[in-house]
C-alpha cells in the first residue's frame, strides 16, 4: 500500500513539475535568440525546416502554409508554339508549292459525276517533306482510234513524296518549292500493264493574304505492256513515253490560282495534265506508237469552303480534256478534305 | 519591278471579288424560275429543296426533286433527278418523261458586288450522270453549261443569259449550241408575298425515230413558261405555272407545282431565311 503510494505521489509531483515548465496560453512566446550574422543557426529549432536543393543546386521554396485567404498568384503559363498554318498541297488536281507542316494528316475523298472515286492522303515530315498515298481516276484508257470516248482506269493507286522549302523561308519575298516525284503501282487492266510516274517542280505565291499562284512544270513518263497491234498476231510487247526520243512530249507546264474573297471561301482555277492509254491506237502515221501514250489537259475550276479547321468542302467543274472541248465529259465533282493535327501536337508535347 | 508583285494582287484580287463575294442578305436564293436558272446563290452552308410536280393531259410523270447546298457563299452544288430530258421514238406525240440523274455546280457573284447597279452573276455546269440506258437510247448524256446575269429592281427583277447545249446517246452527238435564256419576274408591292414569273429556258429532246427519218438525235427544246409564286413561309415558297414545249405548241402544256424551302444550317441562330 505504501509503496503504491509512494509512486502515485511521485508521478502527480513530476507531471505538476512539466506543467509549470509550460507557458501560460496567453503569454506570447519570446523569439529565439539570432546568431550574429542574422541567420538561424542549422538545426536550431526556431529555424524554419531546411528544404534539399532542387535539381540546379538551388534550395527550393517551402511550402507556405500562411494566409489561406491571401489572393492566389495567377500562374504564369508557359507561351504555346505558334502552330504554322496549313496551306493545301493540291489546288484542284495540280500540285503547289506548299508542303504540309511537320506531324499533319491530310486526307482527301473526291466523287464525281463520271463516276470516279479518288482518295488521298498524306502526312507532313519535318516542315520540309511530304510523303502520300493516293488513288486516282484521272488516267484514262482507250481501246482504239474507233473508240471516241475514254473512260478511266480506277483505282489507279500511286505514292508520292515531295520536299521543298516553305515560302518565305529563304528570303523574304521567297516563293514556296517543292520537288515531287509520283509514281503509280503497275496496273493490270483487260490484260493489259499500265504505270505511270511523274517529276514535279512548283513555285507558289501568296500576294497579298487573298490571292495566290501556282506555276510549275512536270516530267512525264509511263510505260504500256500488251497486245498493241490490232492485227491477228497477239504478241505483247512494251512501249513507254520516254522511248518516243521526244522530250517535249513528256515536258508539261501547269498551274493554278486561288482567290480568297471571303474568310473561309477560295475561289480555285487549275490546269493540269492527265495520261492516256490508247492500247490500239495506230493514227500515229510512221510513228503508229505515239499516240497510244498521250497527256490530256485538264481545267478544273471551283470552291473550296471551310467548315472549320479540320474539314474543308471543295466543289467544282473538271473538263478532262480541255483540249477538245468536249462539254459532255465535263465532270461535276464534290470532295472533302480533313487535315489532322493530332499527331504534330503529340510530337510538340514530347519537346 | 517592286510595284508588279502589288499590282498583280490587286488584279486577282479585283477579279477574285468580280468573280465572287460574300453572298448579301438581301439577295434571293431561287437558282431559276420556271425553266431558266437565275444567277442567285444560296449563303454559306445553307441546304435548299425543292420538288415539283408536273401533270399533263398525257399523265407522263413529269417532275423534280432536287437538293442544293451553299458553298461557302460563293457556289451551289445541286444534285436532282428530273424529267427535263425527254425522248421520243414517234416523234409527232409527245414525248416520253424520263427521270435522268443530274448534278449542277454554280458560282458567282452577287448583285452590286464590284459596282452599284452590278447585277449578280452566275456561271452553272449542269449535267446527267448515271443514268441507264433504254432501247435505241445508249448511254444518254445532257451537259448544260450557262453564263446568267440577274437584276433585282425591286418591283421587277429580270434575268438574262446565255446556255451551250450539248447531247448525246448512242452514235448521235449534238455538239455544242448557244441559246439565249430571258426571265421577268413582277412583284407587285400590294402583294409582297406574291410574284408573277415568265421565262424562256430550253430542255433537250432525244429522237430517235426510225430510219428515213431525219429526227435522229438530241435537240435543243424551247420552252416558255408563265406563272405565279406565293411565298407562305419566310424559308418556303410554292410555285404555279404553265410550261410549253416548243415542239408539242399549247396543247402539250404542262401545269408545274413546285415548293421551295430553304434552311440556313450553318448560322443555328438565323434558322429560317427570307425568300423574299
Amino acid at each position: 500500500m505504501s509503496r503504491a503510494s509512494g509512486i502515485l505521489i511521485s508521478t502527480v509531483m513530476l507531471t505538476g513539475a512539466i506543467a509549470r515548465a509550460q507557458p501560460a496560453p496567453d503569454v506570447p512566446i519570446a523569439p529565439p535568440p539570432t546568431p550574429p550574422g542574422g541567420q538561424p543557426a542549422a538545426g536550431d529549432p526556431g529555424a524554419p525546416p531546411t528544404t534539399p536543393p532542387g535539381p540546379d543546386g538551388q534550395p527550393q521554396q517551402p511550402p507556405d502554409f500562411g494566409d489561406p485567404y491571401a489572393p492566389v498568384k495567377p500562374v504564369a503559363e508557359a507561351p504555346k508554339r505558334q502552330l504554322p498554318p496549313i496551306f493545301m498541297p493540291e489546288v484542284l488536281t495540280t500540285p503547289t508549292g506548299w508542303l504540309l507542316p511537320a506531324g499533319v494528316i491530310y486526307s482527301k475523298t473526291a466523287l464525281d459525276t463520271g463516276g470516279g472515286v479518288s482518295s488521298d492522303t498524306r502526312v507532313g515530315l519535318g516542315d520540309v517533306a511530304e510523303f502520300g498515298l493516293a488513288s486516282t481516276d484521272a488516267v484514262r484508257e482507250r481501246d482504239g482510234d474507233d473508240d471516241a470516248r475514254a473512260t478511266r482506269i480506277q483505282p489507279y493507286i500511286t505514292a508520292s513524296f515531295r520536299l521543298g522549302i516553305a515560302e518565305n523561308r529563304l528570303f523574304l519575298g521567297q516563293p514556296g518549292f517543292t520537288l515531287g516525284f509520283r509514281k503509280s503501282f503497275e496496273r493490270n487492266h483487260d490484260n493489259f500493264r499500265t504505270r505511270i510516274a511523274e517529276l514535279t517542280l512548283v513555285a507558289s505565291k501568296h500576294f497579298g493574304p487573298n490571292v495566290a499562284v501556282h506555276l510549275g512544270g512536270a516530267f512525264w513518263d509511263a510505260s504500256l505492256e500488251g497486245d498493241l497491234d490490232d492485227d491477228d498476231v497477239s504478241a505483247r510487247r512494251e512501249i513507254t513515253l520516254h522511248g518516243q526520243n521526244d522530250v517535249t512530249q513528256q515536258l508539261r507546264a501547269f498551274g493554278g490560282i486561288e482567290l480568297r474573297p471571303l474568310p473561309k471561301s477560295q475561289i480555285l482555277v487549275d490546269l493540269g495534265w492527265s495520261p492516256e492509254f490508247c492500247y490500239q491506237c495506230t493514227a500515229g502515221g510512221s510513228a503508229p506508237d505515239v499516240n497510244k501514250i498521250r497527256l490530256r489537259p485538264t481545267l478544273s475550276w471551283g470552291v473550296r469552303y471551310e467548315v472549320a479547321d479540320w474539314m474543308r468542302l471543295e466543289s467544282g467543274v473538271r473538263v478532262p480534256d480541255i483540249g477538245e472541248a468536249n462539254l459532255l465529259d465535263a465532270q461535276i465533282f464534290g470532295q472533302v478534305t480533313f487535315t489532322s493535327r493530332a499527331l504534330q501536337r503529340a510530337i510538340e508535347g514530347l519537346r | 519591278m517592286r510595284h508588279a508583285p502589288t499590282l498583280l494582287a490587286k488584279i486577282a484580287l479585283l477579279a477574285g471579288l468580280c468573280a465572287g463575294r460574300v453572298a448579301s442578305a438581301d439577295d434571293p436564293v431561287e437558282a431559276r424560275l420556271l425553266t431558266a436558272p437565275t444567277a442567285w446563290l444560296p449563303p454559306a452552308g445553307a441546304v435548299t429543296a425543292s420538288v415539283a410536280f408536273e401533270p399533263s393531259v398525257e399523265a407522263r410523270d413529269d417532275g423534280a426533286l432536287i437538293v442544293g447546298y451553299g458553298l461557302g457563299g460563293l457556289a451551289a452544288l445541286e444534285l436532282s433527278v428530273d424529267t427535263e430530258v425527254r425522248t421520243c421514238t414517234s416523234c409527232d406525240r409527245p414525248a416520253n418523261a424520263r427521270w435522268f440523274p443530274r448534278a449542277s455546280f454554280r458560282m458567282g457573284t452577287p448583285q452590286d458586288t464590284g459596282f452599284r447597279g452590278m447585277p449578280a452573276l452566275a456561271l452553272g455546269v449542269k449535267n446527267t450522270f448515271a443514268t441507264p440506258g433504254f432501247g435505241v437510247f445508249d448511254e444518254p448524256r445532257v451537259t448544260e453549261a450557262y453564263l446568267v446575269a440577274s437584276r433585282d429592281l425591286t418591283v421587277v427583277r429580270l434575268h438574262a443569259g446565255v446556255m451551250a447545249i450539248a447531247a448525246a446517246f448512242g452514235d448521235f452527238e449534238l455538239e455544242p449550241v448557244l441559246r439565249p435564256i430571258a426571265g421577268l419576274e413582277l412583284r407587285p408591292p400590294t402583294w409582297p408575298r406574291s410574284s408573277f414569273l415568265a421565262d424562256i429556258g430550253w430542255s433537250t429532246r432525244l429522237e430517235a425515230e426510225a430510219e428515213p427519218s431525219e429526227r435522229r438525235g438530241p435537240r435543243p427544246e424551247l420552252m416558255i413558261g408563265g406563272g405565279a409564286r406565293f411565298q407562305f413561309f419566310t424559308w418556303a415558297s410554292i410555285e404555279l405555272g404553265v410550261r410549253f414545249p416548243q415542239e408539242e405548241g399549247l396543247a402539250g402544256g404542262k401545269i408545274l407545282v413546285r415548293l421551295n424551302g430553304v434552311w440556313e444550317l450553318a448560322t443555328p441562330q438565323k434558322r429560317r431565311l427570307k425568300l423574299r
